[in-house]
């Protein structure tokens, strides 16, 4: 019922916006005047800006007053959705052009200082101490997750009821599309709760190898379109996806390594500006090179971020350490908030999208399954071999990821915007449905997941408060500063 | 000569390139978004590399000293041979994404640079030059971009070329390339520490200059067509007032704005929020700005200034300094790849069409209209400045001698700025003149930029001023841990840089020896107090009064005054106990010296600059700043309560200064 008013608004709305498209043509010719661009540009950039302030003063008054029933990037996105309505149905498409999703913005401007400073707070002992069950969840979660989504698409598709065509290459591009999930809402709401620093960890470091790994599989399968397909292509495609994946990770690790070989053996440290200006731009070369050789830009960036802040950062200057620590905190959070207001822009602002209502539904059901199928499985395989370690070095052993913490990571998996920049690339005739699906059910999952973590998290009863020592790192270089500073006033008097 | 063969390879080239287009033509298959991902990759890792390569450069000529080559020439040259090497490969898509495209510039790059330059605006120096900078910035810009229409006009009349130019796109072009741009001057001038005031006459010249000839460019568009007559420079500059104007309000309340909002809620609490916050405020200004017809450029630069003014009292420490570092950060990079970006997009533009001989006419007319507003203004600001110092019965030295003339004609070297606009030209000649704007560009900063720095030692001009720049990063570095100690040594060392400046205008050997002994004893001031922060901040919010004190001793009272700023320093840190007395005092003397005095009208500029001065410490202020005291343990919140505590100290030393010197 709700779907089928929501079709026929969008409907409605698109017939709209074709109208807008007819009549708008006459005024493409004046627009070509750069100097109207440019202030039709200033104009589209100045309501993303002001989008961008609002959703962060909303954060902040969510934040002072204790709220925590509504979350920041659901406001951020229906926000985008409310101001993306009102963009479509104003005349004129100049501004709709310019805030409408752009895959290569995404994936050149947004993604990579998010995945950078992803990099540089990772809590490597954390991370190193749980690589099992990331790896496992990330690598055998995601490729679990894919395969069954596609089934599910595939098998929908072949019943035609909505008249899709849909090759199997194809679903399992989409499976793969829907199978990165977004850290972003549910590891925020986590940090204002300080919830156990594994369970943490592991969603973290999953949501960001997934990402890498959804990328790299959607890329295979893109590689294999046409051809049928057999065991023998699932081989090649692992191979392919092995490959790809090690390379990416040596191609960071080395120029993290190379930027801490760098600094250490040269005089940059006594100009720091330059010095902070360099760090950022070999991350960022890392990501560009990777991405440009067919590699993941994003592994690669990760690795970088990791090594950076594990060798580089003990021979930058002291104002490097804390200039880059900014920045790149900085960058990201702007870059994340961005994100959320941008997919709920792109959901009326995009024009080409086809909805389908009863493929959404379908899909949403999917994604559910498909999630279900690859965490519940997975951590039960991953708790009978803690338990047979246990057991082998002969003292009792609790589970390792307890029922709880099953369900958490079941809700965790809400999906981001990478799935939906990826999803420009798909093809096929109904390639415009997809991608219409694919944000759509991204939205659907941030908005019903992500707003209502907090709750589970209360319901499911786990433990928060938990000290972390994120917040205490400042404090500490605070402190080593002053110290620093006093031990020089020292010899100077 | 060179220029034929110059004008053959680049025929050669579009023929090339023409040719290129057509085999790429199969290969539109490129709206696959993956391997457009692909391509754009690519282009973005080339960039980063020369980026790279560029800072790399700097460095390595800072470490060794080398001062014959700038970076930003290296920067330029390299980036003409990869556009080469680019336009030569097949394929036109990372020749597509690599070129110049005014929207990137100004809506990416250029922001940046502003913010910083607003930000990082030394303010009591820009507001003590702003004559001379409003004069050079207004009429110069306007007096160049004149003759240089009025040369090209006369060219195209000339019909050599088969060139037709109304005189309205000729002014249009010549508004284009009035925009100087200060960026390679100005970091060499870091270098070397000239003395502030050429650095901050060339520096808000620069600056201004750009919104002024945005200004214009966007007037002389909207005259298109029209004839220009008297009514039409009327309309111009009426124009040109009211956007300056409100673009100008724009910015300062969006400034303002940010400090009341950072005042009135606890969002200190929340630094990464605040940061990201207090930069898109700026960048909304800009847009918003632009938006409205407006000058972004001025709202923004504005901006920084009211930011920095105001707002940066109300943030949190960690917000201090992420923004500094950020916006230094963003400004340096975008600085540098501008660079890049105009060598590249010599070869990379596709479409241009190079007439040598329009270049070599547009560059020497570069020069002529260059010399036409600097030497008859720089003599016109002599002048003033002579007849308002024999109105007081003294000689003064001239405000911009000889050599500073010279400095300012070479600091004449046109930027990106011009490039960028140059993409909204129209007619039937728009890329021709494109190109020669892109040319001349180029060269400029080759010819004048690359040799600044020998012009300094021929012209003799003093270099090794001590700045407060680089000095103020060490100190950061060392000093923020606790509140108000870095505050106070900044500041401390901003007094310094004023006597310095002040040192440099007389050149007397003997006010030198007593100003070192002033500064010695500022230096050795807060070293001696650090940590307690009710002693050492009277000292440093004295910062008003030391520059207000060497400016009215340089202009009114001679040497006589010279030891003045120690004894103002050490009252006002003595009198830090009473407070209300002095606030009472200072209220009831400000007026005194403004009255009985001949050459009223001379000093109305000093006089508007000490009432803003006292509207900002009583009534701004404390309307803006952040006076309550917090119970939040960090300690840079104790910064804003201590200032006020000790704000009206520095009127009272000004003030007894005004009473000793008249």
């Amino acid at each position: 019922m709700l779907s089928a008013i929501a079709t026929s608004l969008l409907r409605s709305l698109s017939k709209r916006d074709n109208d807008a498209d007819f009549s708008g043509s006459p005024d493409d010719g004046e627009l070509n005047d750069p100097s109207q661009e440019e202030q039709y540009s200033s104009w589209a950039l100045f309501i993303l800006i002001a989008l961008l302030v609002g959703s962060l003063w909303t954060s902040y008054y969510l934040q002072v007053r204790k709220i925590r029933a509504v979350h920041e990037t659901v406001v951020s996105i229906f926000a985008g959705m409310i101001v993306g309505l009102i963009i479509r149905v104003s005349p004129g498409h100049y501004i709709q052009d310019a805030v409408s999703f752009k895959s290569s913005y995404f994936f050149n401007m947004l993604l990579p200082p998010i995945i950078l400073n992803c990099g540089y707070e990772l809590h490597l002992a954390n991370f190193s101490r749980n690589i099992g069950t990331i790896l496992a969840f990330a690598f055998g979660g995601t490729f679990v997750s894919a395969v069954v989504l596609g089934c599910i698409l595939y098998v929908w598709a072949f019943l035609g009821l909505e008249g899709l065509k849909v090759p199997f290459v194809i679903a399992l591009s989409v499976g793969a599309t829907l199978s990165a999930t977004d850290p972003v809402t549910i590891l925020s709401i986590f940090n204002t709760y300080k919830v156990d620093p594994k369970l943490y960890t592991i969603i973290f470091g999953e949501s960001i190898l997934n990402d890498a790994v959804s990328i790299v599989m959607f890329e295979t399968t893109q590689k294999f379109h046409g051809e049928s397909v057999g065991f023998s292509s699932l081989f090649q495609g692992v191979g392919l996806f092995l490959m790809t994946f090690t390379i990416s990770l040596l191609i960071g690790a080395i120029v993290g390594v190379t930027t801490a070989v760098i600094l250490r053996h040269s005089q940059i440290k006594n100009f720091p500006s330059i010095e902070t200006c360099l760090i950022m731009l070999f991350a960022y070369a890392s990501y560009f090179f990777s991405n440009g050789c067919h590699m993941s830009g994003i592994v690669s960036l990760l690795f970088c971020g990791v090594t950076l802040k594990h060798y580089a950062f003990f021979s930058m200057s002291k104002r490097t350490q804390i200039s880059v620590k900014y920045i790149f905190q900085t960058l990201s959070q702007l870059s994340e908030n961005f994100i959320f207001i941008y997919l709920g822009l792109s959901l009326f602002t995009e024009v080409e999208l086809v909805y389908k209502p009863v493929l959404i539904v379908v899909t949403m059901f999917g994604i559910c399954v498909s999630r279900w199928a690859a965490v519940f499985p997975l951590s039960r395989i991953i708790n009978f071999f803690h338990r047979a370690r246990a057991r082998a070095l002969g003292n009792p052993y609790p589970d390792e990821l307890p029922q709880q913490y099953q369900v958490m990571l079941f809700w965790a998996g809400l999906r981001g915007a990478v799935g939906v920049a990826l999803a420009a690339g798909l093809e096929g005739e109904d390639a415009n449905a997809l991608r219409a699906t694919v944000l759509v059910v991204v939205v659907l999952t941030v908005i019903v997941f992500g707003g209502t973590t907090a709750r589970m998290l209360e319901i499911l009863g786990i433990a928060t408060g938990v000290a972390t020592d994120e917040d205490d790192d400042d404090v500490e270089l605070w402190g080593a500063m002053v110290e620093q500073r006093q031990g020089q006033d020292g010899q100077v008097a | 000569m060179l220029n034929s063969i110059l004008s053959t390879a680049a025929n050669l080239l579009s023929r090339r390139e023409s040719d290129a287009d057509f085999e790429g033509s199969p290969d539109d298959e490129l709206n696959n978004p993956s391997q457009e991902e692909l391509y754009s990759s690519w282009a973005l890792f080339i960039l980063i590399v020369l980026l790279i390569g560029s800072l790399w450069t700097s460095y390595y000529l800072q470490i060794r000293k080398i001062q014959a080559v700038h970076e930003t020439v290296v920067s330029i040259f390299a980036g003409m041979i990869v556009g080469l090497v680019i336009r030569i490969l097949p394929g036109h898509y990372i020749q597509d994404t690599v070129s110049f495209k005014s929207s990137y510039f100004f809506n990416m790059l250029l922001p940046p640079i502003i913010l910083n330059c607003g930000y990082e605006l030394h303010q009591a120096n820009f507001f003590r030059n702003i004559g001379p900078i409003l004069t050079f910035a207004f009429a110069g810009t306007f007096i160049s971009a004149v003759v240089l229409g009025i040369i090209i006009y006369v060219w195209a009349l000339l019909g050599l070329e088969g060139l037709k130019i109304p005189f309205v796109a000729a002014l249009g072009f010549g508004a284009t390339l009035s925009a100087t741009d200060p960026v390679t001057i100005l970091s060499i001038f870091n270098t070397y520490k000239v003395d502030p005031k050429l650095y901050t006459i060339i520096f808000g010249e620069s600056i201004l200059n750009d919104a002024v000839s945005i200004v214009m460019f966007e007037t002389t568009q909207k005259l298109h067509g029209e004839s220009a007559g008297i009514s039409g420079l009327l309309k111009g500059i009426g124009i040109f007032l009211m956007t300056f104007t409100i673009s100008l309000l724009i910015g300062s309340i969006v400034g303002v704005m940010t400090a009341l909002v950072l005042k009135h809620s606890r969002i200190r609490l929340f630094p990464s929020i605040e940061t990201c916050l207090i930069l898109l405020f700026a960048y909304a200004s800009y847009f918003f700005s632009n938006g409205c017809h407006m000058s972004g450029i001025v709202s923004l630069l504005f901006c920084g200034i009211t930011l920095k003014h105001y707002a940066h009292y109300n943030m949190s420490k960690r917000t201090q300094i992420a923004t500094k570092f950020m916006f230094q950060t963003l400004a340096q990079l975008s600085e540098n790849f501008i660079f890049i970006y105009l060598g590249l997009s010599l070869f990379t533009e596709v479409k241009l069409v190079y007439k040598p001989l329009l270049i070599v006419v547009t560059a020497f007319g570069i020069c002529v209209s260059r010399w036409a507003s600097v030497f008859p203004l720089s003599k016109l600001i002599n002048f003033v400045h002579r007849t308002r110092a024999t109105a007081y019965g003294r000689a003064v030295p001239e405000e911009l001698p000889d050599q500073y003339q010279i400095m300012l004609f070479w600091a004449g070297l046109r930027g990106a700025v011009g490039v960028a606009l140059a993409s909204g030209i129209e007619g039937e000649h728009a890329n021709a003149l494109r190109a020669t704007i892109l040319i001349v560009v180029v060269l400029t900063v080759i010819v004048f930029g690359g040799t600044t720095s020998s012009m300094l030692e021929i012209l003799g001009i003093q270099t090794g001023v001590e700045t407060d720049d680089n000095e103020s990063d060490i100190e950061l570095d060392m000093q923020f841990g606790i509140g108000g100690s870095y505050k106070g040594q900044s500041h401390v060392l901003h007094s310094v840089y004023a006597e310095n400046d002040h040192n440099q205008r007389r050149a007397s050997s003997i006010s030198q020896s007593v100003n070192d002994l002033a500064s010695q004893i500022i230096r050795r001031s807060p070293e001696a107090s650090q940590g307690t922060l009710s002693v050492e901040e009277p000292n440093s919010y004295s910062r008003g009064s030391v520059l207000e004190s060497s400016d009215h001793a340089a202009l009114e009272s001679g040497s006589k005054a010279q030891p003045t700023p120690s004894i103002s320093r050490t009252t006002s840190a003595n009198q830090s106990t009473t407070g209300s007395n002095a606030a009472s005092m200072s209220n009831s003397n400000s007026s005194t010296p403004l009255g009985g005095l001949p050459g009223l009208l001379a000093r109305t500029a000093e006089d508007h600059a000490r009432w803003f001065q006292d509207f900002d410490e009583h009534v701004l202020k404390p309307v803006l700043l952040d006076t309550s005291s917090h119970n939040d343990s960090s300690s840079d919140l104790s910064l804003p309560t201590s200032q006020r505590t000790s704000s009206p100290q520095p009127s009272a030393g000004s003030s007894k200064l005004d009473v000793s010197g008249t």
